[in-house]
């Protein structure tokens, strides 16, 4: 495997470490351990190295460079993604959602959008969670110091793809408001594998952003190792227990011993390590409010050749109906061999639907769901539940009306929705009829990239389980820095939303370092 | 940061808030606990405050029959730099009454002497994060004073009003520690703080 070959050849950073340099059990001391190198963990890495303070990352998933991206989707999905991209949140419907392993993240596999929390968003986290310090003014310095690590601009206008004008001609033939897309890119070319990894190193990822600029002020990464469980003495965290399993089967032990313990493993996977560690909450909400923003896709054929695969991805979103409840509409293309899996033909007859690859678009919608799920651990690992609640059913039904009537006025001869069974559609009208019944649920394909709540921040311990900087209530020195920590969807795109927090709680810890670090 | 001013002179009666959570069952006087918030001792230092326990079973008035219904903590810092804490027995009167310490107030017992530290997440008594600790087993107190024993966490109760806390009590035994109820602190008067200064 190619991307074996490389670790041996050697080519990566002293200060990363991987399954081929774990020769046996290993002990560690450091003052900061973080799990998990995503959105996440790498601000906080990045910060805290810089401010001079010894900092271990450990990584369940590998270490690969730009020059491992290959157009080979299958080996990209199996390397880069958990579970190969195939976990489910058991429910009606049940919603497959995809979370990255690999060092950088879900920041490696995702499209790189990058949005400011919306105020709305910030005065329901102060309302509703007792957040008070979080106002777009306070959060500013943050969002500024962060898009300037990871690059934050609109697309070259050179590099956006047919199918992504296309949604734009229909948005505007609509009379509805479009966005140029903010994505962390430097002169993104438009290869459209940015969620397989980006091949040219384009998107900067925290792989090649936050990553490297804490290797610089030396930090160490460890990449392979999963974490068992937080160790802790009384209330206070004091490192993690993990293990790492090398080529020829063997398992050794990987103990850090730290100041502070940071668990960045993302809504699924933190309180699952929480809870293997034998943490809870006064709250009763570890595990509880998560939130999914369920996507569907649509996808519409058009005479003309739009090569969906060339060109950024989502370089517009339709944010018309955000207030409703409908975050997002963007074309998302997809590689030819996830489009045969999931839509509904067989045989010849998908032969000759997927001939049709270059007159495709794919388009999807974000619903900014109102009901919660939660995450339970079984054996030791999540298991995420999640039931679509009836308004945000009846809502995403009218997303697709909406979102046929835009792909129609770009253009579209047909229309293929995201329900098994489901007719193609020929026109407008025929959207609304076809969609103006409920459709049950339980034949829906829906899926998700945005799983956030499931370790709330708020003021109040009987109702959130951290506080308003991710520190986790009622335990001393574990702070909690990815998406678990907010208390409700964030309605877009939440990867800054997470660099910032996770900057600001960087900021807190080395400004009260005595307490945290001392 | 703007430097805390207490009133000159704290009203002598407690206020409706104390009375209200005096009269709370113990299942909501530990939620009002466990939504304080961690008191700053400079706040505490060189004050007495109004004592009111609330013991279990509070309805049966067992606090009025023993005589330790109101008693007044106070709190100074010593000469090595650690908070301390002393109690003062008070007369028995009605509860909204004066606080009448015993034998006087210009000259009131102090006992029950006990230090103020924020809560070691490493220690035993490491129940609440965000109370800070009265161990009266680091208060030099006499050692067959079975006060001693006692362990008790305190919290600011709202944010923004530092003339108000809530104890939580609780007794040692070995590595045991019974629960004995909760106790309402309000600010009372200048403590010793400034008995010393003078």
């Amino acid at each position: 495997m190619a991307t074996a070959a490389l670790h041996e050849g050697g080519s990566r950073p002293s200060n990363v470490f991987t399954r081929h340099d774990l020769k046996g059990d290993t002990v560690l001391d450091c003052d900061v351990v973080i799990v998990g190198s995503g959105a996440g963990g790498a601000p906080v890495a990045a910060e805290l190295a810089e401010a001079g303070y010894d900092v271990i990352v450990l990584e369940e998933g590998s270490y690969y460079q730009t020059r491992d991206f290959t157009a080979n989707t299958s080996q990209m999905v199996r390397q880069l993604y958990r579970d190969g991209g195939a976990s489910i949140a058991i429910g009606n419907p049940p919603i497959m959602f995809q979370e990255g392993r690999a060092v950088g993240g879900s920041t490696v596999i995702n499209g790189g959008m990058s949005w400011r929390t919306p105020e709305n968003i910030l005065a329901r986290w102060r309302d509703e969670a007792g957040l008070d310090d979080l106002t777009a003014h306070s959060l500013e310095p943050y969002f500024e110091r962060v898009e300037k690590r990871i690059h934050v601009a609109p697309m070259d206008h050179d590099a956006i793809g047919r199918d992504n004008w296309l949604l734009k001609k229909g948005a505007d033939a609509k009379g509805w408001e479009t966005l140029g897309n903010l994505r962390n890119q430097a002169h993104c070319v438009g290869s459209n594998r940015c969620a397989f990894g980006c091949p040219t190193g384009a998107k900067q990822s925290a792989l090649v952003s936050y990553i490297p600029r804490a290797l610089h002020f030396g930090a160490r990464v460890y990449a392979d190792v999963s974490v068992q469980r937080i160790t802790m003495h009384g209330k206070r965290a004091t490192g993690v227990i993990g293990s790492v399993r090398t080529d020829d089967g063997a398992k050794h032990e990987i103990v850090v011993r730290a100041k502070l313990v940071v668990s960045s493993c993302g809504a699924i996977q933190t309180p699952a390590l929480l809870a293997r560690s034998g943490l809870t909450s006064r709250s009763g909400m570890l595990g509880q409010n998560l939130s999914l923003h369920p996507n569907v896709k649509v996808v519409a054929l058009f005479d003309e050749d739009v090569s969906g695969w060339q060109g950024a991805h989502q370089a517009f979103q339709v944010r018309e109906f955000a207030d409703e409840g409908l975050g997002c509409f963007a074309a998302v293309n997809l590689p030819a061999s996830i489009v045969a899996m999931s839509v509904p033909h067989r045989g010849k007859q998908l032969g000759q639907f997927m001939d049709q690859y270059n007159q495709m678009v794919v388009a999807g919608l974000l619903c900014e769901d109102t009901t919660t799920g939660h995450v339970k651990v079984i054996n030791g690992r999540p298991q995420a539940f999640y039931n679509l609640a009836e308004h945000d059913a009846h809502n995403i039904q009218r997303g697709l009306v909406l979102l046929a009537e835009l792909l129609f006025a770009a253009g579209a001869k047909r229309l293929l929705l995201p329900f098994h069974h489901a007719q193609e559609l020929t026109s407008a009208d025929e959207a609304h009829r076809v969609l103006s019944a409920p459709i049950p649920t339980k034949g829906w394909e829906v899926v998700t990239v945005h799983m956030m709540g499931t370790a709330k921040m708020g003021s109040d311990r009987t109702t959130a389980v951290t506080d308003g900087y991710g520190f986790m209530h009622d335990v001393d020195r574990l702070l909690i820095s990815d998406a678990s920590v907010f208390p409700s969807p964030c309605r877009v795109n939440p990867m800054e939303t997470i660099m910032a927090l996770a900057t600001r709680s960087a900021g807190h810890i080395i400004d009260n370092a005595r307490r945290y670090l001392g | 940061m703007i430097a805390f001013a207490p009133p000159a002179r704290p009203s002598p009666f407690p206020s409706p808030l104390a009375l209200r959570l005096e009269q709370m069952p113990m299942h909501e006087l530990e939620h009002v606990f466990v939504r304080g918030v961690t008191p700053d001792l400079d706040q505490l230092v060189g004050w007495e405050f109004r004592g009111i326990n609330h013991l279990p079973f509070n309805a049966l008035r067992i606090g009025e029959l023993l005589g330790i219904k109101k008693f007044v903590k106070g709190f100074y810092r010593a000469e090595d730099g650690r908070v301390m804490g002393y109690n003062i027995p008070v007369g028995r009167n009605a509860l909204d009454g004066r606080w009448h310490l015993k034998p006087s107030d210009s000259e009131p017992k102090r006992w029950g002497f006990f230090e103020v530290a924020a809560v070691d997440p490493t220690a035993r008594d490491n129940d609440y994060l965000h109370a800070v600790l009265l161990d009266y087993g680091k208060g030099d107190n006499p050692k067959l004073d079975p006060s001693q024993n006692l362990r008790d966490y305190l919290v600011q109760v709202d944010p923004k009003n530092p003339d108000m806390y809530l104890g939580k009590a609780s007794y040692a035994l070995g590595p045991l520690r019974v629960p004995a109820g909760f106790f309402i602190l309000e600010r009372h008067r200048v403590g010793l703080t400034d008995y010393v200064r003078r």
